[in-house]
């Protein structure tokens, strides 16, 4: 059991190893996921806002170039464009004498982009190769950008750098228009040529600043939620862990115990053998010494009453005579003691065994005994039991013997031998009309030297029964007995047999046993 | 050889009385020779001056060897291979019968409690083992 256990605890160890692994890659994962995705939007958000800015300054433009230009006070911040000197009408007067000058579209978005910058955050610009104004030169990303619009690029967009800070910078290229012409015709323009590109250029560090802070925020999380996922599979893992060691140290104990068992189960087995065989010597040695004084009494009480008869009168030969019967019948009662414990002892072989054949054998062999007695004798064909054929004989050797016995004294004596199933399982019994007794008394008729009768009326030592009980036993089975004083009695017997059809049930011949020499 | 020799082998002096008289009783007067334990048995039947007896009664429970080591040696030694043995014991056990036959004895018989029917015991033994029954040749020698 342990190692299973063992082998079980290994192989969990190697599943939470790779549920630790998994946890890591899938957070790791999604980590890698997320700040990509986050990333991605704030590029977004700046391509958005550069969108933004730089519709916003084509639309400035657009509405400055769709009106020809507006004519605004002349100032020291916006003095009049010399380069708008071929345009007729670059200066006029109001009627009330203000003066005012006329401001491009490029000029207006330029003033704009110069002045107030700090509030849109964002640097536009709008260049060209042929500049009209040389601060206006493009510088070297807006050139390289200038050179891809000559070879049809639509539109640019780029991280840079300007003066050491990030940007997200984009430019378009930008068409000559009718409106245009007013200003540029003069360069030799025609309408949809290329003029030259606006560009503007998102600060990044606001968005990188954002960025910074939802990977540090995003980090720190899921760097938490992984710690809490490790410490909840950790946890796991011990509680696992402990309870595979208490199965394991339960399981020990079980064996420890199971040894400890199966060492009193020895123990008290070799307990028990030595009981046996002490009980074998002792009925060994019964056998033996109890014996031999009894012969020497018997004897020698005869040989008294043999040698001596002379020297004798009657009460002396009458007590010697008396000393002979009782060693005798002390001899009987010492051998069907010695049967008695034989019983509990050696082996049974189990066998079918054909009982009216041996209750007819027993029977004969009774009347041979007793040729001068006529007894009626019924005894069902065929009555098959499973069992050691030793004990059944001892059963119904002593059964019928009985029933022989008690019906001594019967008119016309009858016994019978027959089977009938009761339940599931065959009852046999042995029936007689002869004394019966008395069944307030039925509680002793199995116990060792109980007697129903005094040993004038019918002699016996008590044991018969007994006998017939301990193999009964010994085969698993019960016996009982019916009986009515004067009517008969019947003895019932079952045997835990191997189940099968009992034969020969409930039907009776007559078979007078042999009465014959033998 | 020509006396027709009763070897008994017996410890128990009430036994040997009795034997004695149930012998006399049955109108048996052939020598009676009686050895106390297995050893002196041993020695009496292996003595090559001494005649074998025509019929021993051996005992089961003897002092130093008991009756079934008696019956094993007498039964591997050519001598007395043959050598007519009815076991005369007390025992009823099925061990001691197996045991005696499996080494070789030729009867088994119970002695009897009551004295008249011992005495009868006897008688039929005589009468069979002296009278009826045959010895081999050479009184026991396996070769002859």
């Amino acid at each position: 059991m342990p190692r299973s256990v063992h082998t079980h605890l290994t192989r969990l160890r190697h599943y939470f190893r790779l549920a630790l692994t998994g946890w890591t890659v899938v957070l790791a994962g999604l980590l890698v996921w997320s700040l990509t995705v986050a990333h991605n939007t704030t590029f977004e958000l700046a391509r958005k806002e550069a969108f933004a800015n730089f519709n916003k300054d084509q639309a400035f433009r657009f509405w400055a170039a769709g009106h020809g230009g507006v004519y605004v006070p002349v100032t020291a911040q916006t003095p009049r464009n010399p380069r708008l000197s071929h345009i007729p009408e670059r200066d006029i007067t109001t009627p009330s004498g203000r003066e005012l000058t006329l401001m491009n579209p490029a000029y207006m978005v330029r003033q704009l982009n110069e002045e107030y910058a700090d509030l849109f955050g964002v640097r536009g610009h709008i260049t060209s190769e042929k500049l009209m104004r040389p601060e206006n030169a493009p510088d070297p990303w807006e050139r390289k950008a200038l050179a891809a619009f000559g070879r049809g690029e639509k539109e640019m967009m780029e991280v840079a750098e300007i003066e050491g800070q990030p940007f997200l910078r984009f430019m378009r290229p930008m068409f000559i228009k009718q409106g245009c012409l007013k200003c540029h015709a003069f360069q030799g323009y025609k309408s949809g040529e290329l003029r030259g590109g606006v560009s503007v250029a998102v600060p990044l560090a606001p968005y990188l600043e954002q960025e910074r802070r939802f990977v540090a925020t995003t980090v720190f999380s899921y760097l938490a939620v992984w710690g809490l996922g490790l410490y909840g599979i950790r946890f796991g893992w011990q509680r696992l862990r402990r309870d595979h060691e208490e199965i394991e140290r339960a399981g020990a104990e079980i064996q420890a115990l199971n040894r400890g068992l199966e060492r009193r189960v020895k123990e008290r087995t070799a307990e028990l053998d030595a009981a046996n065989q002490e009980l074998e010597a002792f009925a060994y040695s019964v056998s033996h010494d109890l014996r031999a004084p009894l012969r020497s009494i018997s004897g020698f009480s005869t040989a008294v009453l043999e040698d001596y008869a002379d020297r004798l009168d009657d009460n002396g030969r009458d007590y010697l005579e008396r000393i002979d019967r009782n060693t005798a019948k002390l001899g009987v009662l010492i051998d069907d003691i010695l049967s008695l414990s034989r019983l509990t002892r050696g082996e049974m072989h189990f066998q079918p065994v054909d009982l009216s054949a041996t209750v007819t054998e027993i029977l004969s062999a009774l009347a041979a005994e007793a040729p001068e007695r006529e007894v009626e004798t019924r005894i069902s064909p065929g009555v098959v039991a499973h069992g050691d054929p030793r004990l059944l004989r001892v059963i119904l050797d002593n059964l019928l013997r009985n029933a022989w016995k008690f019906t001594s004294r019967a008119s016309r004596p009858r016994i019978e031998f027959s089977v009938e199933r009761r339940g599931d399982q065959p009852v046999y019994s042995v029936r007689d009309n002869g004394a019966g007794f008395d069944m307030s008394y039925a509680d002793n008729l199995f116990a060792p030297f109980k007697r129903m009768h005094s040993a004038e009326e019918f002699p016996g030592s008590g044991i018969g029964l007994a006998t017939v009980q301990r193999a009964v036993r010994r085969h698993g089975g019960r016996v009982w007995a019916e009986s009515v004083p004067g009517e008969g009695a019947v003895f019932h017997f079952t045997l835990a047999e191997a189940p099968g059809p009992v034969q020969g049930a409930g039907e009776f011949v007559s078979a007078e046993p042999e009465q014959g020499d033998m | 050889m020509n006396d027709k020799n009763i070897l008994l082998v017996e410890d128990n002096d009430d036994d040997v009385q009795l034997t004695r008289r149930a012998l006399e009783k049955a109108h048996i007067g052939n020598p009676l020779i009686v050895v106390r334990d297995g050893a002196a048995a041993l020695e009496y039947l292996f003595d090559d001056n001494l005649p074998h007896p025509c019929l021993t009664l051996l005992d089961i429970n003897l002092p130093k060897l008991d009756g079934h080591e008696v019956l094993k040696r007498l039964r591997a030694d050519a001598r007395t291979k043959l050598l007519p043995v009815v076991m005369l014991t007390t025992s009823d056990e099925e061990s001691d019968r197996l045991r005696s036959y499996s080494l070789g004895c030729n009867s088994y018989v119970r002695k009897p409690v009551e004295f008249a029917r011992f005495v009868e015991a006897v008688k039929q033994l005589g009468l069979y083992w002296i009278i009826l029954n045959r010895p081999p040749p050479g009184g026991g020698a396996a070769d002859g």
